[in-house]
């Protein structure tokens, strides 16, 4: 014990000056009494020390009422430290004196105790000049005196019988001062006549003046702490156990045995008594419990808590404590205010002994200069005692008196106390806001909380309205106090004092106090700028500090203009005092809290290290300095050894500040982040500063690429998918084309990322990112994905080199669905120069659309089309078809049919169930189902598709072509060919739709015109082969060799041009579980089937046959293919065609009975119906089958379309009336041998039938002989080679249906040769415009002829 | 003269700062930058007492031991920040409030530019000459 209390004394002596200032100094600090806490012993944990010192600082207010019955506020500042020094200035003011101690201690053991007593008593030594009292709160030990064992509960019987080991004892609440009770009541007794009754002196206090008998006392002392323990418990129990002989075993068996019920039955009144030190009940069972004993040296009143939870009761302890300490302060106070010295002494600060060695002590103005500091002193103490007002009257006379004799350092005190004094009266509220505040433990690391928690001054004026107390008014105070300072003059005093004090080098302590002293009244005051001038001056005070202590001082600057409002000047000096920690004359870098200075320096610099909040904010700071502070940071942490946070913070200079780096700088720090990144790289994942807690946030280079927009891609056509019913009913928009409220709302909010097409699960689907390099080099994007919410995707990383140049360069990310459903896509990730970020879409500041969503369809199968031509290959040599459709292309000549074997693979893992193929072609319906043909059924027999699988469907396609000349051709060669005999069929021809109105309508005025020309023109024309025939017309005209060869030439040179056919053979299909879905996919092949020219009709007619129920169909075609043709125009008739050569072949065909014409024709009004209705007819009668080329590539063709002119009308349809003609009684069929002799009879007999289904109205029936020259000539005046006998001319009458009328006449022939006799029936003349035949054909005069004529060979007798 | 003329923006970030040659560039950012604070003290000082004829002019700032910070504001809250040497005693009030006007009329000719975006950094050639000429004296 000694020679611990040695060490402390071998202290340097006391410095004259005070080591530093405390910077959160207050001016409520001078009415304060000063209680030192301690922590004493090496057991307490500094958590629970921790705690308890908060609750003392507690009860920092304690309410005494006085001699006169009156209240006296007590206010009580606890300190952790003190230096000595500060405490040598408590004759300067008095409340920098400690007047009390109190030690916080844990025991386990004796030892311990001992410890903690030693301590205690040391530092009642330390501060022995100052002391009133103290106290010793002694934890782990019961109220007894015995150790506090934890598990109360399940003593350990026995297992430790020595009692050191047992330390924890029984749980017991509260107190009492332990060591020996007799004689402290005594010395309490004893002190109590000194000083002022009722005061519970303390032994220590007592003992005070006489420090060498502590001294002489200690060799005592550590005799008794070198005692066995076991003595001490016996000792204090001998008494009660009565027999010392009782082994030490035995008892500690007995207490053990015993403590839990009892201590618990004694625990209750103990605690529930307040003033419990008086309540000593030691029972019986106590006394046999392990206790331990304070030496005897230690005088202080000590308080014993098993633990801090049991120390119920120690608000009341410190009142009574306070409240002792008030009552010393109170007598001496008294004392001082009533004696009148003969010689005041003399009271000085530290630095001031030396200055008066030496001078006069008993001149006037020295002596009116003692009795100015001690008035001074009394004022002080009065103003701790509670009594600010007197307080004030003490200061105002001390201030006359030190002015007088220019005393200006106690002048300044003076002052300073004055305005302290006013301050308690003016702003009562000022201590409260510092009043629970965390006392600045020693230097540096008191203050790092500061900025935070105190800093925010409220400019509202809140605190203000309450800045007297409450129910007090403040005239009253006016009144009350007339002395009491204005708030303007408090500010002049504060001045006037500081400047005095500046007179003193030693006082800069003083000074600074004081400075901050004013500042905190000018806060209260809302005077912000004047607070400003105050701080910048406490900058100016040149004081020996040690480096912490200047950190320290730098800290306590920033934090005082923190509160001022000015939070740049704060942080300038935060960073001051970060940059103090690690300056390069500093021996010992604290790398570490300059660290976490410069942190709490990002405020003020408008640094908030999030980047998203940094670009939020629209105030952007100071970018230079901001960079600076940047860059302090990334070295601090650097320095400090932690890698991630300097890569953080590399990359948030980076990122944050990247608009604001010249291209060299963009350059330099993007090598720098790489460098550190590369040692410890950047996730996206907040990181926590040790110790402090401090959040870093990630950071995400949004800006690193810049995405300027994001694309998501539909998928292929060929992958698209589809609902198979489309069942997005058209949204009724109303009436309106546009409307504004439509507009306004729905659509433009619902359009926000939502894509309008879907995804299909297992598919690789696609985002596009435009990305900008904003950096002036190459940059290497690695591992860069989408970052997908909702429905399961797997995204695929990509690594993207991002060139370095201006404008938006694509990157395509890729993924797979996992699974159907709506998917978000909500940002990307990337790893840029070795930081990972996730950035996100609602984070990029120009991106509009948060996120996007696709709508993921469960999988769908896929299959790929292949085709192969039947023809040329087997399936083999299928070729694929491009992915998304296929393109079929055939060249094929017209008239020629092509199979093709369309394949479809299935080349997913998914079957495919179900399929539909549909044609959609820009063709006639008719037309495409004329070329392209298929069979639906063998596709669906095919089903499903196996994944792998394939099935394939065939088509034919046929090479449809309109065989018909176009009309434009023949317009040409009306003119220069003379075959066509003027009249109608080249407009009647029609080379498209024979259906189209516009066309039928021109044709029908032609057809109108045509009829005036019907003299002259005959519609017939006669080939060679026909020559023979019966003429329908009057005019013959017969020539052709020269013309057709003309003909040729046109229609090569002019449109033998082919065509293109074009389809799309669409491709429905669906299987798996898209199938369940309602959703299909789509594909598609387009046919393309050039068509070249092969065979043209350019001109037909149609001529009689032989036989009365046929006719010829002549058509004159023409090969335009390049080969020669093998033509079967008839089953049994064939020609070959030279390449671009034209022939002229006749098709006999089955004559159209008049029953289609009625039915089909009779709905159209004009002839023109007949005429189409005749055309369809002959159409279906004729095919034209060749084979040609190298291959005997077959094609056929038909006359579909042909029309033919009116006059051909009758030939084409059945006469109305049959005709049985006999001669001599001999039927005459075509071809029958008729014979004759010259000058016999021949019986003509001729007989007219009515087929037709209604009356036939009279007819004229005509016979006619002639003779065929068999050169084109016919010789009708046969006057003198034959007559008749009977009528040759005559009308029959009506003939009802089926009725016959028969007439017959003779023949006399003069001379041999061969006749021919023409029997023609034609309308009546008289009924001509009324007719029925008007409707048949009504632009043509009817005449059905008996054909062939009738042929008579005459022999001579 | 001055050894540094910044214009600060409405929302406290510099659009422009001049520093003169051989001056320890950070320490002056610093300088005019803490001087936002006693700006912005002074600012919400005056608007409390009603009044539409505001000084603009906001005189010394504070000093250091070696500068001297003056502050202007004008009526859109863009605020001139004036540095000199503490130990250039020639210049007196009038001078300084001289040279805030007329960096306000050279400022005034800066917005007038219509390619010129409010708060954005001023880059124009005029301007530098302008505050070179008013930085010797001239």
């Amino acid at each position: 014990m000694r020679s611990s209390v040695s060490v402390i004394l071998s202290n340097p002596p006391p410095d004259t000056t005070m080591s530093y200032p405390d910077y959160c100094t207050n001016p409520h600090h001078h009415q304060t009494l000063l209680v030192l806490v301690r922590q004493v012993g090496s057991q307490l944990k500094s958590r629970s020390f921790q705690k308890l010192y908060e609750r003392i600082s507690r009860v920092g207010h304690v309410k005494v009422s006085d001699s006169n019955g009156s209240q006296r506020p007590v206010w009580v500042t606890y300190r952790r430290e003190y230096p000595v020094e500060n405490n040598d200035w408590g004759d300067f003011q008095t409340h920098r004196r400690v007047l009390g101690i109190i030690t916080i201690g844990q025991v386990g053991s004796q030892s311990d105790l001992n410890d903690i007593c030693k301590q205690h008593e040391s530092l009642k030594v330390k501060y022995s000049s100052t002391l009133y009292d103290s106290r010793c709160i002694i934890l782990g030990l019961n109220p007894d005196g015995t150790i506090y064992e934890a598990d109360s509960r399940n003593p350990s019987r026995g297992t430790s019988p020595e009692p050191n080991g047992g330390i924890d004892g029984g749980s017991h609440p509260p107190t009492i001062n332990g060591h020996a009770q007799s004689t402290h009541i005594k010395k309490i007794s004893a002190g109590s006549t000194d000083r002022d009754s009722g005061v519970y002196e303390t032994v220590s206090s007592e003992d005070k003046p006489t420090d060498s008998d502590s001294h002489s006392e200690s060799p005592q002392g550590m005799s008794e702490g070198m005692m066995d323990l076991k003595i001490d418990t016996n000792h204090v129990n001998g008494s009660d156990s009565g027999s010392e002989s009782t082994s030490e075993v035995g008892c500690c068996d007995d207490s053990k045995m015993d403590s839990p019920r009892d201590s618990a039955v004694d625990s209750a009144p103990d605690s529930a008594h307040d003033t419990s030190q008086s309540s000593i009940s030691t029972s019986a069972s106590q006394s046999s419990r392990l206790s331990l004993q304070p030496p005897s040296n230690f005088k202080t009143r000590a308080l014993f808590y098993p633990t801090s939870e049991h120390a119920v009761n120690i608000e009341s302890q410190l009142q009574e404590f306070v409240s002792s300490l008030f009552w010393v302060l109170e007598s001496k106070r008294l004392d001082k205010s009533q004696e009148k010295l003969e010689r005041p002494p003399l009271l000085c600060a530290p630095f001031e002994r030396k200055d008066f060695i030496g001078l006069d002590m008993d001149s006037r103005t020295n002596k009116k200069r003692c009795v100015g500091r001690l008035r001074k002193q009394l004022a002080d103490l009065t103003l701790q005692a509670g009594l600010p007002t007197e307080a004030i009257v003490h200061y105002s006379h001390a201030a006359d008196t030190l002015r007088n004799c220019n005393d200006w350092l106690w002048l300044a005190a003076c002052f300073e106390g004055l305005c302290a004094a006013s301050v308690v009266m003016l702003y009562p509220n000022l201590r409260r806001s510092f009043g629970l505040q965390r006392y600045s433990s020693l230097g540096v690391g008191g203050n790092q909380g500061g900025s935070g928690g105190i800093g925010n001054r409220s400019r509202n004026g809140a605190v203000n309205t309450n800045s007297l107390p409450t129910g007090l008014d403040p005239i009253i105070v006016k009144q009350t106090s007339k002395h009491c300072l204005s708030p303007d003059d408090i500010i002049d005093k504060y001045r006037e004092a500081i400047v005095h004090y500046s007179k003193y080098r030693n006082a800069g302590v003083v000074e600074t106090e004081a400075s901050i002293k004013a500042v905190h009244v000018l806060i209260e005051q809302k005077r912000y700028l004047m607070a400003a001038e105050f701080l910048s001056n406490v900058v100016f005070i040149n004081l020996q500090l040690s480096d912490e202590e200047k950190i320290a001082r730098f800290n306590a600057l920033a934090d005082l203009y923190h509160q001022i409002g000015f939070h740049r000047k704060a942080s300038f000096f935060r960073r001051v005092a970060a940059m103090r920690c690690v300056a390069p004359q500093n021996q010992q870098p604290d790398w570490g809290q300059c660290y976490r200075l410069l942190l709490q320096t990002l405020e003020g610099y408008k640094i908030s290290l999030d980047p998203l909040e940094f670009r939020k904010d629209g105030s952007q700071g100071w970018p230079a300095l901001q960079v600076q502070i940047l860059q302090e940071l990334v070295g601090t942490s650097r320095r400090m050894g932690q890698n991630a946070l300097c890569t953080r913070h590399q990359a948030f200079l980076v990122c944050a500040m990247l608009p604001h780096l010249s291209e060299s700088e963009r350059k330099e720090t993007a090598n720098m982040l790489e460098s550190l990144s590369a040692r410890s790289g950047s996730g996206p994942a907040p990181l926590v500063v040790q110790d402090t807690g401090v959040i870093i946030p990630a950071v995400n280079f949004l800006n690193i690429p810049i995405c300027r927009s994001v694309r998501v891609q539909p998928p292929a056509v060929g992958r698209k998918a589809e609902k198979k019913l489309s069942q997005e009913a058209e949204e009724d928009t109303g009436p309106f084309i546009f409307s504004p409220f439509s507009s306004l709302t729905s659509n433009t909010q619902r359009a926000q990322g939502k894509m309008d097409f879907d995804w299909v699960e297992g598919d690789v689907c696609e985002v596009i990112l435009d990305l900008e390099n904003p950096m002036p080099f190459e940059l290497k994007v690695t591992s860069m994905m989408l970052i997908t919410e909702g429905a399961q995707f797997e995204s695929w990383t990509s690594t993207v080199v991002l060139k370095a140049e201006r404008g938006p360069q694509p990157v395509t990310l890729r993924g797979r669905p996992q699974g159907a459903g709506e998917l978000k896509i909500t940002g990307y990730s990337s790893t840029v120069m070795g930081v990972s970020s996730n950035c996100r879409l609602k984070f990029i500041p120009h991106m509009k659309i948060p996120f996007y969503t696709i709508n993921v369809v469960s999988a769908l199968p896929f299959i790929q089309i292949l085709t192969a031509n039947s023809n040329t290959g087997s399936l083999g040599s299928e070729r694929a078809v491009s992915e998304e459709s296929g393109n079929l292309h055939l060249s094929l000549s017209a008239g020629e049919t092509q199979e093709c074997s369309v394949v479809l693979h299935n080349i997913s893992s998914q079957p495919v169930e179900e399929i539909s193929i549909a044609l959609e072609s820009k063709m006639d319906k008719t037309l495409l189902s004329q070329v392209f043909q298929y069979s639906e059924e063998n596709i669906q027999a095919q089903l499903p598709i196996q994944p792998g699988g394939k099935a394939s469907v065939t088509l034919y396609v046929y090479a449809s072509s309109d065989f018909l000349c176009p009309s434009r051709m023949m317009d040409e060669s009306l003119e220069t060919s003379s075959l066509v005999s003027g009249s109608e069929p080249p407009s009647l021809v029609s080379g498209g739709p024979s259906s189209l109105p516009s066309r039928q309508s021109v044709a029908t005025s032609s057809t109108r015109g045509a009829r005036t020309r019907r003299t002259d023109s005959s519609a017939s024309l006669l080939s060679s082969r026909s020559g023979s025939s019966v003429r329908s017309g009057s005019s013959s005209s017969t020539q052709a060799p020269s013309s057709t060869a003309r003909t040729r030439t046109t229609l090569n040179t002019s449109a033998c041009t082919g065509r293109t056919l074009e389809a799309t053979m669409q491709v429905k299909y669906s299987g798996g579980s898209g199938l369940l879905a309602d959703y299909c996919r789509s594909t598609q092949v387009t046919v393309t089937v050039d068509v070249t020219p092969s065979l043209l009709v350019t001109r037909w007619d149609v001529l009689p046959a032989e036989l009365p129920h046929q006719c010829y169909v002549v058509l004159d075609l023409l090969n335009c293919a390049t080969h020669e043709m093998d033509l079967h125009y008839t089953p049994t008739k064939h020609i070959l065609i030279e390449a671009g050569d034209s022939c002229r072949v006749p098709i006999p065909i089955d004559r159209c009975p008049l029953a289609t014409l009625t039915q089909n024709g009779s709905d159209s009004e004009s002839g023109w119906g007949w005429s189409s209705v005749l055309g369809n007819h002959v159409a279906s009668l004729v095919e034209l089958r060749w084979t040609q080329g190298p291959c005997d590539t077959p094609g056929r063709a038909s006359l579909t379309g042909i029309t033919f002119p009116p006059a051909t009308h009758d030939l084409i349809t059945m006469a109305p009336i049959h005709w049985d003609v006999q001669v001599d009684g001999q039927d005459v069929v075509g071809g029958t041998e008729n014979t004759g002799v010259v000058g016999r009879t021949l019986e003509l007999c001729v007989g007219v039938t009515n087929t037709s289904g209604a009356p036939l109205p009279p007819l004229s029936l005509r016979l006619t002989a002639f003779q065929d020259h068999q050169n084109g000539t016919l010789n009708y005046r046969l006057d003198a080679k034959m007559t008749t006998t009977g009528a040759t001319k005559l009308t029959t009458p009506q003939l009802a249906e089926g009725e016959e009328f028969r007439h017959c006449c003779g023949l006399v022939f003069f001379t041999a040769g061969v006749y021919k006799v023409e029997v023609t029936c034609s309308p009546a003349a008289a009924v001509t415009q009324t007719s029925f035949y008007e409707n048949i054909t009504p632009a043509h005069q009817h005449a059905w002829k008996f054909a062939p004529p009738l042929e008579i060979t005459v022999t001579d007798a | 003269m001055a050894v540094c003329v910044s214009v600060i923006g409405k929302e406290n970030s510099p659009l422009y700062i001049w520093v003169g040659n051989g001056k320890e560039e950070l320490h002056l950012h610093y300088l005019a930058h803490t001087a936002l604070d006693v700006i912005q003290e002074k600012v919400s000082a005056v608007n409390k007492t009603p009044g539409d004829t505001r000084e603009l002019y906001l005189g010394l700032l504070y000093a250091s031991e070696e500068y001297k910070v003056f502050g202007y504001t004008t009526n859109t809250r863009i605020k001139f920040v004036i540095i000199t040497d503490a130990a250039n005693t020639t210049l007196r009030d009038n001078e300084i409030r001289m040279m805030f006007r007329r960096l306000h009329n050279m400022y005034t000719n800066v917005v007038c530019n219509p390619f010129y975006v409010p708060g954005e950094q001023i880059t124009s050639r005029e301007f530098d000459k302008g505050v070179g000429a008013l930085v010797a004296g001239n």
